[in-house]
C-alpha cells in the first residue's frame, strides 16, 4: 500500500516537474499542431508539406477511417506523399505524436495522373569524415523522387571501383510544386510534382573518384547521376556553387594578400550562392525594383540545397553598402561596348566604342576574379543591335538595351535581359543547356527567359497559350517533345490548347516549321525534334571549373 | 540517514525522468529513433519548404523625358505603345512631335529626335496614314514606323536586323534596299550598299552617314542611313549575325 502511494506521489512529481521543465525549456509535451497541408490539393504520390509541428510527428492519412500513418524525415515528418491508392476526393489528415493527435486538415486528391521516373537534379555533400577513403554524407535531390526511394552508390574510378556501402537513407529536404494541379499532366512530357532530397551516408569513398549515384522509386524507375568527389578535403565545395567551403568559412585569400570574408558578403556553405557586381553607363536608368525582382527570381528557384532549403542566393553588389561597395559605379560615358581588348575603331553605326575589359580593369577589383560575375550595363553592343552578350559558362556579362529605345527602362526588359544574360554565364544557351544542339532562340516548347520569345515578357505559365505571363525564370524541362514532321497544332504544347505553332493561317496537323522562318538565328526546315530542357537542374555555377570559358579575367 | 539518501536519489531520478519526458521531442537532437548513423549526429532539422509563390513582376515603364539622337517613342494614353498598328486619321506634325487621331481610337503621340545631319521636316496638319510594324526580339530589332499622306511620305524610321538583305517599302512603289555582301571569319563586318528605288525605276544610292535628297512619291525626301552592314558572329558568341539597317526618311521642305 505504501509502495503504491509512493509510486503515485512519484508520478505526480514527474508530471509537475515535466510541466515545469517544459515551460522553462520551451519544449512541448502536448499533441502536435497542424495549421495546414501545403498544397492542399494534389495527385497520388505528390509530395505535400506540413505547416505545423513537425519534430517527432507522423502524418495520419484518413483520420478516423482506415488510417495510414507516415513518418518520413530524420527529425519528424515535414513532408509526405499522398498515398498512391488514395481515391479522388477529400481526405482528412492529422499529425500524431506520443501525446496525441492534432486537429485535422483536408487534402483534396485529384484523379491519378502519369508519374514519371525520378530525375536527379543535384548531389551535395553535407558532411565528410576520415582522411583516406572518407565517409561522406551526400544529399541527393531529384524531381519526382519517392520519399522511400532507395539509393545505391558505385565508385567508378581507381582500385576501389565497386559498389560502396550505403547507410540508412532518409528524406531530408523537399519542395512541393503546385503547378500541375491547374493543368493536365498527361499533356506534359515530364510533369514535375515535387522535388525531394535524400540523405545518403556512404562509407569508404575515394577522394577524387567519380560516384554513380542511382535512385530507384517505389515502382523500380531509376535515374543515375555521376558525381565527382573533390580531390581533397581542401577542395570541398558542399553546395557546388564554385565557392569552396574553406572560402565560405574562413574567407578567400585573394591574390593581393587580402582576405575577403564571404560570410560578410552573405554566402552560406550549405546554400548555393551567386556573386555578381554591376556597374553601369551614365545613360542607363536601372529600375528601382530590378534587384529585388532578380533576387526573388533566384530565391524561388526549384533547387534544393544541402541544408534542405530551397532556392539560390544571388548577391548583387550594386554599391548598396556594408561589404558590397564595389559595384554601382558609373562608367565613363560611351556609345558602344565590345569584348575586344583594346577596342578597335568604332564600326558602322557606332560611335565611341569602349572595351568591356577596359572598364573591368578600372572598375572591378581583381581580388574578386574567382568569385564574382561582372556586369557592364552599357548602351549598345558594338556589332549589331542585340540586347546583351555574355560568356557562356563564364563570368562576364554585357547588358545593352539601347535597341529597345524607351523600352529599355521597363522593369520587364531589364529583369528578363539580366536573368537571360546571367543564364549564359551559368552555362545556358537560347534553346538548350550548355550543348550547342537545339541552340535556337524561338522554340515554342522551352518556357525560359533564355528563349527570345519570353525574354522580355516572362514565360507562359498560366494557360499554354505561348504568351508571356511575366514570370522570369528558366525552364524545368516539363514540356513534351515537338517533332516537326508530326505536328498537331490542335494539341498545342500543353493542356491540348490549340496553337498556331507554325504561324501560318490555320490550325492544322502535319509537318511544320516550329523555329520560325525569317528570323535571324532560326532554322527553316521541317525535320527537327525540339525538346524542353531542365535548365534549373543543370546550371553551372562554378565558372572557374575545367572546361568553362573563364579566361582568368 | 539512509531514508534521506534514498529520497534524494529518488528525487534525482524523478527529475531526470521528468526532463526526459518533457523534452523528448522538442529539441534539435530529437532524430528519428528508426534511423541512426554516425554522420547524422551533428545535424539540425532542415527548414520546411512550401511551394514557391508564382508572382508576375510588374511591368512598369518610366517614359523618358529626353530622347537619344536618332530615336523615337510612341505613346498611347501616356504609356509606351508596343505592337503593330495601321490607321488612317488626322496628323499634326511639328517640333519633333506628331499627334495622331483616328476614329474610335485613343490619340497617339510620336516623339522623335532625328540624327543631327537630317533637317527637320516642315510642319504638317491633315489626313495621314500611320503604320507601325514591330517584330523585334532580343536578338535584334525589326521595327518600322511610317507616316504618309497619300503617296507622299512624311516620316519613316527603320531599324531592322535580318538574315537576308533588308528591303523596305517606305511609300507605295518606293523601296529602300540593301545589297548582298559577303562576310567571313576574317572580315566579319562589311558595309552593305544601299539604294532607294522609285516607282518610276529611278535609283538613288544612299551613302551611309551622308544626307541624301531625292524626289520620290511626288515629294522631295531627305534620306539618312546611320547603319547598313552585314555582321557575322564571332566564335562563341550567343547571337547570330545578319544584315543591319538603321535609317530615316523625312519629307523635305523643298516643293
Amino acid at each position: 500500500m505504501k509502495s503504491t502511494r509512493a509510486r503515485y506521489r512519484a508520478a505526480i512529481l514527474v508530471a509537475a516537474l515535466s510541466s515545469y521543465a517544459c515551460s522553462t525549456f520551451a519544449c512541448s509535451s502536448g499533441p502536435p499542431t497542424l495549421n495546414g497541408v501545403v498544397p492542399s490539393t494534389g495527385y497520388p504520390r505528390q509530395l505535400l508539406a506540413v505547416d505545423g509541428t513537425t519534430l517527432g510527428v507522423s502524418v495520419v492519412w484518413d483520420v478516423g477511417g482506415t488510417e495510414i500513418e507516415m513518418a518520413t524525415g530524420l527529425f519528424g515528418t515535414q513532408y509526405f506523399q499522398i498515398p498512391e491508392g488514395a481515391t479522388a476526393g477529400d481526405h482528412m489528415v492529422a499529425l500524431r505524436n506520443a501525446n496525441g493527435t492534432s486537429s485535422m486538415a483536408t487534402v483534396t486528391v485529384l484523379a491519378p495522373a502519369p508519374f514519371p521516373a525520378p530525375r536527379i537534379e543535384d548531389v551535395g555533400i553535407l558532411a565528410m569524415g576520415g582522411a583516406g577513403p572518407v565517409d561522406v554524407l551526400l544529399t541527393v535531390s531529384a524531381a519526382n523522387l519517392d520519399v522511400n526511394a532507395t539509393v545505391t552508390v558505385d565508385e567508378l574510378d581507381g582500385e576501389q571501383a565497386e559498389a560502396r556501402t550505403v547507410g540508412p537513407v532518409i528524406l531530408w529536404g523537399g519542395l512541393p510544386i503546385d503547378y500541375q494541379q491547374a493543368h493536365d499532366p498527361s499533356t506534359f512530357g515530364y510533369p514535375v510534382y515535387h522535388y525531394a532530397q535524400q540523405l545518403v551516408p556512404v562509407e569508404g569513398v575515394t577522394l577524387g573518384s567519380r560516384l554513380a549515384v542511382t535512385v530507384t522509386n517505389a515502382h523500380g524507375e531509376t535515374n543515375t547521376f555521376v558525381f565527382p568527389m573533390p580531390p581533397s578535403l581542401a577542395d570541398l565545395d558542399s553546395d557546388g556553387d564554385g565557392l569552396l567551403n574553406s572560402w565560405e568559412e574562413s574567407g578567400y585569400a585573394a591574390p593581393s594578400g587580402a582576405n575577403i570574408s564571404l560570410a560578410a558578403l552573405g554566402t552560406n556553405v550549405w546554400r548555393k550562392d551567386i556573386l555578381v557586381e554591376v556597374d553601369h553607363s551614365p545613360a542607363v536608368k536601372i529600375h528601382d525594383d530590378l534587384w529585388q525582382e532578380v533576387e526573388l527570381a533566384f530565391r524561388n528557384a526549384p533547387v534544393l540545397n544541402p541544408d534542405g532549403s530551397a532556392g539560390i542566393n544571388i548577391i548583387i553588389d550594386r554599391g548598396q553598402g556594408g561589404a558590397l561597395t564595389g559595384g554601382g559605379q558609373e562608367l565613363p560615358d560611351h556609345h558602344c561596348v565590345t569584348y575586344a581588348d583594346p577596342a578597335p575603331a568604332p564600326p558602322l553605326g557606332c560611335t565611341d566604342l569602349r572595351s568591356f575589359y577596359e572598364f573591368k580593369r578600372d572598375y572591378f577589383n581583381d581580388d574578386r576574379l574567382r568569385l564574382f560575375h561582372y556586369v557592364v550595363w552599357g548602351n549598345r553592343w558594338w556589332e549589331d543591335v542585340r540586347t546583351g552578350e555574355s560568356e557562356r559558362w563564364g563570368n562576364d556579362v554585357a547588358v545593352t538595351l539601347a535597341p529597345l529605345a524607351a523600352g529599355s527602362t521597363s522593369l520587364a526588359a531589364q529583369l528578363g535581359t539580366f536573368v537571360h544574360e546571367l543564364g549564359h554565364n551559368l552555362g545556358l544557351t537560347h534553346g538548350n543547356l550548355f550543348d550547342n544542339s537545339e541552340d535556337y532562340p524561338l522554340k515554342p516548347n522551352l518556357p525560359s527567359v533564355m528563349n527570345y520569345k519570353y525574354q522580355l515578357k516572362g514565360v507562359d505559365y498560366l494557360n499554354c497559350d505561348l504568351i508571356g505571363d511575366g514570370l522570369y525564370t528558366y525552364s524545368q524541362g516539363t514540356l513534351r517533345i515537338l517533332s516537326e514532321p508530326f505536328v498537331d497544332e490542335n494539341l498545342g504544347v500543353c493542356d491540348n490548347k490549340a496553337i498556331n505553332l507554325d504561324m501560318d493561317t490555320a490550325i492544322s496537323a502535319g509537318p511544320a516549321n516550329l523555329n520560325w522562318i525569317g528570323r535571324v538565328g532560326t532554322d527553316a526546315d521541317m525535320v527537327d525534334d525540339w525538346h524542353d530542357y531542365d535548365q534549373w537542374g543543370n546550371l553551372r555555377l562554378n565558372f572557374t571549373a575545367v572546361g568553362s570559358n573563364w579566361r582568368s579575367n | 540517514m539512509t531514508t534521506h539518501v534514498h529520497r534524494t536519489a529518488l528525487l534525482a531520478v524523478v527529475v531526470a525522468l521528468a526532463f526526459q519526458v518533457a523534452c523528448r521531442r522538442g529539441a534539435d537532437d530529437a532524430q528519428s529513433p528508426r534511423v541512426q548513423h554516425k554522420l547524422f549526429k551533428d545535424l539540425k532539422a532542415p527548414p520546411v519548404n512550401f511551394p514557391r509563390p508564382v508572382r508576375a513582376a510588374r511591368d512598369t515603364v518610366d517614359v523618358p523625358t529626353s530622347l537619344r539622337e536618332g530615336s523615337f517613342l510612341i505613346l498611347r494614353d501616356a504609356k509606351l505603345f508596343e505592337g503593330n498598328i495601321n490607321l488612317s486619321g488626322q496628323a499634326t506634325m511639328a517640333d519633333g512631335r506628331i499627334e495622331f487621331m483616328a476614329q474610335n481610337q485613343s490619340p497617339l503621340e510620336i516623339r522623335y529626335r532625328l540624327p543631327k545631319q537630317l533637317p527637320s521636316p516642315p510642319p504638317y496638319k491633315g489626313i495621314a496614314e500611320f503604320s507601325v510594324l514591330d517584330a523585334s526580339d532580343p536578338g535584334g530589332p525589326d521595327r518600322q514606323v511610317l507616316i504618309r499622306s497619300g503617296s507622299a511620305l512624311l516620316l519613316a524610321a527603320v531599324m531592322k536586323k535580318s538574315a537576308e538583305p533588308n528591303r523596305v517599302e517606305i511609300t507605295p512603289g518606293v523601296f529602300v534596299n540593301q545589297s548582298t555582301v559577303e562576310v567571313n571569319a576574317k572580315v566579319r563586318i562589311a558595309p552593305s550598299r544601299i539604294e532607294a528605288r522609285g516607282a518610276d525605276g529611278t535609283v538613288t544610292v544612299i551613302p551611309v552617314g551622308e544626307l541624301t535628297s531625292a524626289r520620290m512619291g511626288g515629294v522631295v525626301l531627305n534620306l539618312f542611313i546611320t547603319a547598313s552592314y552585314r555582321v557575322m558572329s564571332a566564335e562563341g558568341e550567343q547571337h547570330e549575325g545578319g544584315y543591319i539597317l538603321e535609317g530615316w526618311a523625312v519629307r523635305s521642305s523643298q516643293p
